[in-house]
């Protein structure tokens, strides 16, 4: 079964709200319980950003054990790296699964590390945006794919500089046909690299699947200044700008198979990020994820 | 022709840590890349690989706290040197460890104290080779240092206090580099249940043992090493068995 056969069988998720280990814990930051006490169609499910080095934090745990719906955002992996899913990796990851029991994996296909998987090696960059990265990558999402048993959306990492001859969409386009997967699009990352290059909003949309598209991101963004170097920091703030809005909407309107959208606030309170909500709801009003029709 | 994926990863995670390199990469032909890959590089403004500029910072900071006395030696110059260097291209292209090669790459200047501070840092990381046969327990690091040097590295430790990478920062002195005594210390590197390290000391046979193992081994091998070592006929055996039940070694199929 293809790809477009398998999406039919992802549940939706909704409106959710990301967080990663230790999140919960900073003074201000946005407890996703109360959010769902609020309107639990804003705290659909949790998206959890997991590196296995610090494991499940306990509001992660909390969540899960409630039984309400997850995704697993992994933090920790080179995908084309096929040292990176070795045998210890992967049974952590199989604990970390059976502990959230998400829908689906996803995040940033790009570097997480440099060199091995080690202390003070974190970090992260977009992929090489060339044909020659495409088949190693769609590799590793089809060995972790195989091996938990879950889909693995590749998602269009941040950066302020980005390597390579091909636009992110046709990059992550071919990556998604040549690993027989869905995608996850994070839409303020979007806007950056498309602000980065001098690009409208909405170019290489043409030729991108929409219907491989599983999930979204929508995040606040900044614009910051390095020696006259302009570029849009992501500093998932309630400030959305007008690009990434443009981005949300046209996913809205024709991404028949979307099933989630993350709205990427986590260190923000309940009060500042209820609007933000509030705004996503009404932009992506007619998408699947809602309930509407494209 | 064909690009090398990963000679453009590694160099542009180089480009993001050192601002030489981005010379470097803009003034000519750069061995390991070729020029359909150095294009690719040269295309980005050369402002974006320094929009973090506590990137290599941070990356400085992660050493000193791993290896706090090999860095009070060299001084956090020393330590930031380490990015700029042939060693830290070797860890992004062959999978390197920062805090390991970085060890290795600075004891010529730092001392023995490097050394420890090493066997330190993979303790802690319990790794070993692959492959069947008998094997120093991951997280057990035996050690051979000159005399002195773990007394050095304890009284300057102290010295550093709770936050080394702020006593540093401020300012504080370079120490000298302790003078070798004439004898030696055989030291066990241990991680413990917890995950603390602790140094305690071993016979220089058993250290050497467990150095001989710390890849795998056959077991004929390593009671031929015990032999070597000392043992005579029919005690190597007793050796390997007796440090196999105490968990030092163990068996990998």
């Amino acid at each position: 079964m293809d790809f477009l056969d398998r999406v039919h069988t992802l549940p939706t998720l909704g409106l959710g709200v990301s967080t990663e280990y230790g999140a919960g814990d900073q003074p201000g930051a946005l407890d996703p319980q109360s959010l769902r006490a609020v309107d639990p169609g804003f705290g659909a499910f949790l998206e959890v950003g997991v590196e296995l080095a610090k494991g499940l934090d306990r509001h992660a745990r909390a969540w899960a054990s409630r039984g309400q719906p997850t995704t697993y955002h992994f933090l920790d992996v080179n995908l084309d790296e096929p040292e990176d899913l070795d045998a210890d990796w992967l049974a952590q990851v199989a604990e970390a699964v059976a502990v959230l029991r998400p829908a689906w994996l996803c995040g940033d296909a790009g570097m997480w590390h440099i060199g091995r998987r080690d202390r003070g090696h974190m970090l992260l960059l977009p992929p090489i945006l060339i044909e020659e990265q495409v088949a190693p990558m769609a590799a590793g999402i089809a060995a972790l794919r195989a091996a938990t048993g879950l889909e693995v959306l590749p998602e269009n990492p941040p950066g302020t500089a980005f390597v390579g001859d091909l636009h992110i969409l046709d990059f992550f386009g071919r990556l998604a046909e040549a690993a027989d997967t869905g995608l996850l699009l994070d839409c303020a990352h979007l806007a950056l690299y498309q602000q980065l290059h001098g690009h409208d909003a909405l170019t290489g949309m043409d030729g991108f699947p929409l219907d491989r598209l599983v999930e979204i991101h929508v995040a606040g963004g900044s614009v910051s200044d390095h020696q006259g170097f302009r570029w849009v920091e992501d500093d998932h703030g309630t400030v959305v700008l007008d690009d990434t809005w443009r981005i949300v909407e046209h996913v809205a309107a024709h991404a028949p198979n979307l099933k989630a959208v993350v709205v990427e606030c986590e260190r923000n309170p309940l009060e500042a990020v209820l609007p933000l909500f509030a705004e996503v709801r009404r932009r992506m009003a007619g998408s699947p994820v809602l309930g509407g029709t494209p | 022709m064909s690009r090398n994926v990963a000679a453009l990863r590694n160099a542009m995670a180089r480009l993001l840590h050192d601002p030489a390199f981005v010379e470097t990469v803009h003034a000519g032909p750069v061995a390991g890349l070729s020029e359909a890959e150095r294009a690719l590089l040269c295309a980005v403004d050369r402002r974006a690989w320094s929009t973090d500029r506590y990137r290599r910072s941070r990356a400085v900071q992660a050493l000193i706290e791993e290896l706090p006395v090999t860095a009070a030696v060299v001084g956090v110059e020393g330590v930031d040197a380490f990015f700029s260097s042939e060693a830290f291209g070797r860890v992004l292209s062959q999978r390197g460890s920062l805090a390991l090669d970085f060890a290795r790459w600075v004891e010529p200047r730092a001392g023995a104290v490097a050394r420890l501070e090493r066997a330190v840092a993979a303790a802690r990381r319990g790794e070993r080779a692959p492959g069947p046969g008998l094997v120093t327990r991951p997280g057990v690091e035996p050690l051979l240092l000159p005399e002195g040097v773990l007394a050095f590295y304890a009284a300057q430790r102290q010295a550093l206090g709770a936050d080394p990478v702020a006593a540093l920062a401020a300012g504080r002195p370079r120490v000298e580099r302790p003078v070798p005594g004439a004898g030696e210390d055989s030291l066990l590197v241990e991680r413990g249940a917890e995950g603390q390290v602790q140094v305690g000391g071993g016979s220089p046979a058993l250290v050497r043992l467990l150095a001989f193992t710390t890849v795998p081994r056959s077991r004929d091998a390593t009671l031929a090493h015990a032999r070597r070592l000392g043992c005579a006929p029919g005690e190597d055996a007793e050796v390997v068995d007796g440090l196999l039940g105490e968990g030092l070694l163990v068996v990998r199929v």
